[in-house]
């Protein structure tokens, strides 16, 4: 069995009236874990937050602690752009960064995008890279878990999970219920299967 | 189980080619209600089958014709005119389009062969004489594990084919493709049989759309599936054309089926029906 796969539900409250409220509801229906999005600080047992920074415009997300710190950790998320690869570098240097959350943008097709994910997987190291379900879209991720197997996958939402968790069991990857926080990950048991015929 | 060893390693700059097929229905009706089938509709008991498409119609087409890049004449199996309906179909199609023309399949021929008594050989060979170039692939469908229909035996569907082949037509077959498909044997059954006929000239993939159908309880395949089965394909059968229909595909998935060696993809420019 290689590297477990993370599935780590992940709740954006800044727009919410009653954040800590809508959080703890959050925490409830995902058996006490779950990543926010935050502007303050929302004094939770469990659960992990980040919020977010704009540097450079891009959106970036400082991580952790409590409340999370100018300088602390952060997720970066971003497409892949060669001329970013010095930047990129350095920052990796000289920032904890906790994970890059990689993006694809509507230009790249899916062999520019395997391209991108095969430069950075180069010059960063895997474990911290996760790509963007949303913009890198499910035959995508299929294809790069099968290439590369220490990626992980960000923003998995609850009504897809049944079949990510059909494909982990395909590929060999146990799926673990996760955030931030340091209570431990929950294992996801694989789906039942039934013969037919 | 996904089997792992079989997925495209690199992709290519482009995707294959989207064509553009047109098909001809003479009639929506078919009595073999298949389990898999989201076409066709079967009659009610007593309902009198309204008659086939009129073949004047055809000229309204003729830029529709004439932007295909395949055409396909389908049967069905209670088409109540004569073969020489057929045949005419055939003649009208090809005063408008003069590109490949796919036409019935063995299912069909052997309704017509009991209903005309006249021996196959001689049906293939009056469709290629008007202009046919390819026979239809149905009936192959039997060769799916778990979804067989039994409208025919496999070693007439493998026979017909071969006289096909004999009369120049092109021969076609296809594999339906569900999630539950893989026990150890795997594709093993169906190559085996598709070797039997001398050279398959095209075979199309059809994902199979469950939903709604008799066989709703088996999963449509998902891409990696599919492209699996394909890389597979492709290495037991090198010279053949291997095609999918775009419809359930994403742009991400043409990419990878042409890594795994899909000749090329298309889709249905029109349906025309009575």
């Amino acid at each position: 069995m290689s590297e477990p796969l993370y599935w780590i539900p992940t709740c954006d409250v800044r727009s919410e009236t009653l954040p800590q409220a809508k959080a703890r509801e959050f925490l409830n229906t995902h058996g006490q874990r779950g990543h926010f999005i935050t502007q303050d600080d929302l004094r939770l047992n469990y659960g992990s937050q980040a919020t977010t920074l704009p540097i450079k415009a891009l959106p970036q997300r400082i991580w952790g602690g409590s409340p999370p710190k100018q300088g602390g950790p952060f997720e970066w998320i971003a497409p892949y752009r060669s001329d970013d690869e010095t930047a990129i570098k350095e920052m990796a240097q000289d920032t904890p960064i906790t994970r890059w959350i990689l993006t694809r943008t509507q230009e790249q097709n899916l062999s520019q995008f395997f391209h991108a994910v095969t430069r950075i997987v180069a010059i960063f190291p895997q474990s911290l890279l996760w790509l963007d379900w949303t913009t890198v879209q499910w035959d995508a991720i299929q294809f790069l878990l099968l290439h590369f197997p220490t990626l992980q996958i960000e923003g998995i939402p609850d009504d897809r999970l049944y079949p990510f968790k059909c494909f982990a069991h395909d590929i060999n990857r146990e799926l673990w219920l996760a955030d931030f926080s340091t209570h431990p990950a929950i294992p996801l048991l694989p789906p039942p299967i039934y013969a037919i015929g | 189980m996904l089997p792992l060893s079989f997925y495209p390693k690199s992709l290519p700059r482009t995707p294959a080619p989207v064509k553009q097929v047109t098909r001809i229905a003479p009639t929506v009706f078919c009595k073999s209600a298949c389990s898999f089938c989201d076409f066709a509709i079967p009659p009610t008991p007593g309902q009198i089958v309204p008659p086939a498409l009129s073949i004047d119609t055809l000229v309204a087409y003729r830029n529709t014709l004439q932007s295909s890049d395949y055409v396909k004449v389908r049967g069905g199996l209670e088409l109540q005119e004569p073969f020489s309906y057929i045949l005419a179909l055939i003649r009208a199609v090809r005063r408008l389009y003069d590109g490949p023309l796919q036409v019935l399949s063995p299912v069909e021929l052997i309704a017509i062969q009991e209903k005309e008594k006249r021996p196959i050989n001689e049906l293939l060979q009056r469709l290629a004489a008007e202009g046919a170039t390819a026979l239809g692939p149905g009936g192959g469908d039997s060769l799916t594990p778990l979804v067989e229909t039994n409208r025919i035996r496999i070693k007439e569907w493998v026979a017909i084919q071969n006289i096909a082949g004999h009369v120049k037509l092109e021969t076609t077959a296809m594999l339906l493709v569900h999630q539950n498909m893989f026990n150890e044997n795997g594709l093993t059954p169906f190559i085996e049989t598709l070797s039997e006929i001398q050279h398959i000239d095209r075979l199309e993939i059809k994902p199979l759309r469950s939903r709604g159908t008799a066989v709703a309880y088996l999963d449509p395949p998902h891409t990696l599936m599919l492209a699996s089965i394909v890389t597979q394909l492709r290495k037991s059968f090198p010279n053949t054309h291997l095609i999918i229909n775009t419809r359930t595909l994403t742009e991400d998935a043409r990419y990878l089926l042409t890594a795994a060696g899909i000749s090329e993809f298309y889709q249905t420019h029109k349906e025309i029906t009575p």
